[in-house]
């Protein structure tokens, strides 16, 4: 069974790229499909405060690979159902890191600066603010006294939030809706405005029509069909939906948007061969410890996700900026196998002395986190089929990288009297890794910007080289790691290209949906 | 999303709707995987090579996977009705090797203690056969690995009563309310640290 649907603009994915593209051009009045491969969720309805795993993988995905795993969401609303919702603007630091040959990573003209603007919209739209200090959970509390007691600076960091009530179900999803995910605001807003969304519905290939004609006028009335985008619901697999768009933006997340690229390269010659290249991933490092007896106690399971307070002290020195972590007790026991330092390993990653580490977890275990300014070195590469590959090289400078940013951590714990907590990450069957192995929700840069197609996947406004009307508005095209969560960047630029795209094909006519 | 301390490594989960490779795809990124293991015909005659009455005695194999898990987690319950769900759960890979896994506990505690009974062993005669099972290395190793990081998952996340959580490390569950100075210190500004920024974003 097959649908054909024509449309203006096709929108490919509802997360923090997707769903602004979706609103703003519905709002300047051009025909809108937005595309998900999730289930729609109603916060208050779908959402749970839970750890079974069942409820969290039905929105929750993974990509396992050598020295790299990613983890993304799929569901209406992309990550934004499920993240911390720290919303924090990328250092000026991000944007002016270079590559092996010294030459800027970010594309001419791009940088914070230019995105403020667009940081400033974001804010309003998910009510950004500052977390009030009576709302620092106690994790945080305890982290920030750490960094005061070596003469260290700490902020209090970002939310996107409204009438929080600290229930620490942040990361399973908000069900009283306070935490302001995409599913509050742009989504329904872009509904309103007459955006039609398709959830289940997933983007098998791309391809683009026999010509790409370039526009003739500018205006959207004028400009031809150009891509086709052929579907097939994630419910009933046989069912196939065709999209004929004029304008194509891709937003499916530095892996889907790299995979469908991927496994469209056969239709698109000139595609960029950095495409799949290039991920960018936070170079997260954790560490842990147990307070020292007269510390205050901090608490895993209250508060929000995030624990409050974040800190900037080296972020010029090491490109790092370092947080507490409050994971939940899936998130610990999923990845990590805790003993104290200096025990043997055996049996104690299980059994009665892991117990009694455990015992403790709640209250005494402090758990900090890295961010740090790693290089872009990660690669999503198609086998065959729909299969894919994910590695990272791990070369020398990111171990020492890897070695400094633990060592900086467990220097904070231990000159704060910590005992630290020997944690030996672990893959999907409970099995330590050899190497070192990052696991990030930050990925980006699989299919970034540049100034050239040597460079990268898409140009400075979003736009895939050599593919007039066709769009990357998601983390993907974000070119570097920010050394902070990336929600917040990846929306600010989806506000600048959008912005951009209603500027190029809707302002100089009054382009109705009946013109259209 | 969080920034996981770990990820969660993670799949899909509406398996009735999924195709094999989809599951297997699943499987492979969500932490409880393991399950190439019976992929291979080896693996496959060495799964089902154990003694009958572990498949006619379920009994019997509740009664060792219970003193498996109170083991692994000592200070669970070996009463509570969920303590070995994950086992019986086909949601998880294991389940096909329930029987499989009772059969090699009370196959190590016979050839160690000379008991089949792996549940009357004491506590540390149970962990030394669990040891044995690990250190064996091989397809028994990743069931064992296995077996001990869903026993982990399962019983400190309470992944199956949302109401009590897990008491053992003090996780209630689901949130209950409570005044905001549980979750904070009052005058928190003592706690903090001189800032370097105007609203909280770094510069």
């Amino acid at each position: 069974m097959m649908r054909r649907i024509d449309t203006d603009v096709l929108v490919i994915g509802s997360g923090f790229g997707g769903s602004p593209a979706a609103l703003r051009l519905a709002r300047a009045g051009l025909r809108v499909v937005l595309v998900e491969k999730g289930p729609r969720i109603n916060p208050y309805r779908d959402f749970r405060q839970t750890q079974d795993p069942q409820y969290l993988l039905k929105y929750i995905r993974g990509m396992a690979g050598n020295n790299l795993n990613l983890t993304y969401a799929e569901a209406l609303g992309g990550g934004s159902g499920f993240y911390e919702m720290v919303s924090l603007r990328a250092p000026r630091k991000a944007f002016v890191q270079r590559d092996q040959a010294s030459r800027r990573l970010w594309p001419e003209g791009v940088d914070r600066d230019r995105l403020d603007p667009f940081y400033d919209v974001g804010e309003r739209k998910l009510n950004v603010e500052q977390i009030d200090p009576a709302l620092v959970p106690k994790s945080g509390l305890v982290f920030a006294s750490m960094m005061k007691n070596l003469g260290y600076s700490c902020e209090r960091a970002r939310y996107a939030v409204r009438g929080c009530l600290g229930s620490g179900f942040c990361v399973t999803g908000c069900i009283y809706g306070a935490k302001q995910s995409l599913l509050l605001n742009y989504i329904p807003q872009a509904e309103s405005a007459g955006a039609t969304v398709e959830t289940d519905l997933e983007a098998l290939y791309v391809k683009p029509l026999s010509r790409l004609l370039p526009d003739r006028s500018g205006a959207l009335p004028t400009t031809p069909v150009r891509y086709e985008v052929v579907c097939r619901s994630t419910e009933d697999g046989a069912q196939k939906t065709v999209f004929r768009t004029k304008l194509l933006i891709l937003a499916s997340g530095t892996v889907g948007t790299a995979k469908l690229l991927l496994q469209s390269r056969r239709f698109f010659r000139h595609l960029s061969r950095q495409t799949g290249r290039n991920i960018a991933f936070n170079g997260a490092v954790k560490v842990a410890g147990l307070l020292p007896d007269g510390f205050p106690e901090g608490d895993m399971f209250t508060g929000r996700s995030h624990p409050g307070m974040i800190s900037y002290e080296f972020l010029e020195s090491r490109g790092v900026t370092i947080s507490a972590a409050k994971p939940m007790p899936l998130q610990v026991l999923a990845s990590v196998r805790l003993r104290l330092d200096g025990d043997g390993p055996r049996p104690l990653h299980w059994g009665r002395d892991h117990v009694e580490l455990m015992k403790q977890y709640r209250r005494r275990m402090m758990v900090l986190v890295a961010f740090g300014m790693t290089p872009p070195g990660g690669e999503i590469r198609h086998l065959h089929g729909d299969s894919f590959s994910l590695d990272l090289d791990v070369d020398d400078s990111l171990r020492t990288y890897y070695e400094e940013t633990k060592e900086l951590l467990n220097g904070i714990l231990s000159r704060n009297g910590c005992r630290l907590v020997y944690a030996e990450f672990v893959d999907h069957e409970g099995r330590p890794y050899d190497d070192i192995h990052f696991s990030t929700s930050h990925q980006v840069g699989s299919c970034r910007m540049a100034d050239d197609a040597r460079r990268g996947t898409c140009n400075a406004d979003g736009e895939i080289f050599g593919n007039p009307g066709l769009y990357i508005t998601d983390g993907s095209a974000i070119p570097t790691s920010l050394a902070v969560n990336t929600s917040l960047t990846i929306l600010a630029n989806a506000e600048r290209i959008v912005s951009n795209i209603v500027r190029r094909y809707c302002e100089d006519r009054a382009i109705t949906r009946s013109a259209a | 999303m969080s920034e996981p301390f770990v990820s969660i490594e993670v799949g899909e989960a509406r398996a009735q709707q999924m195709t094999r490779r989809e599951v297997l795809e699943v499987l492979a990124a969500v932490g409880l995987g393991l399950f190439g293991v019976s992929a291979c015909t080896p693996a496959r005659i060495l799964l089902r090579d154990y003694p009958a009455e572990f498949d006619t005695e379920p009994l019997r194999v509740d009664r060792t996977l219970r003193a498996f898990v109170t083991a692994v987690v000592p200070g669970m319950d070996p009463s509570e009705a969920n303590l070995v769900r994950a086992f019986y759960d086909s949601y998880f890979p294991l389940e096909p090797h329930r029987n499989f896994l009772a059969a090699e506990l009370s196959r190590y505690a016979r050839e160690r203690y000379g008991r089949d009974r792996f549940d009357l062993l004491p506590y540390e005669h149970r962990v030394r056969v669990i040891q044995d099972g690990l250190d064996e290395g091989g397809i028994i190793a990743r069931i064992f690995g296995g077996a001990v990081f869903l026993t982990q998952i399962a019983c400190y996340s309470g992944i199956y009563d949302d109401e009590q959580g897990c008491s053992l490390v003090d996780f209630e569950g689901r949130y209950r309310v409570r005044p905001i100075s549980e979750t904070s210190y009052d005058h928190p500004e003592r706690f903090l640290p001189t800032a370097t920024t105007v609203d909280g974003n770094p510069a």
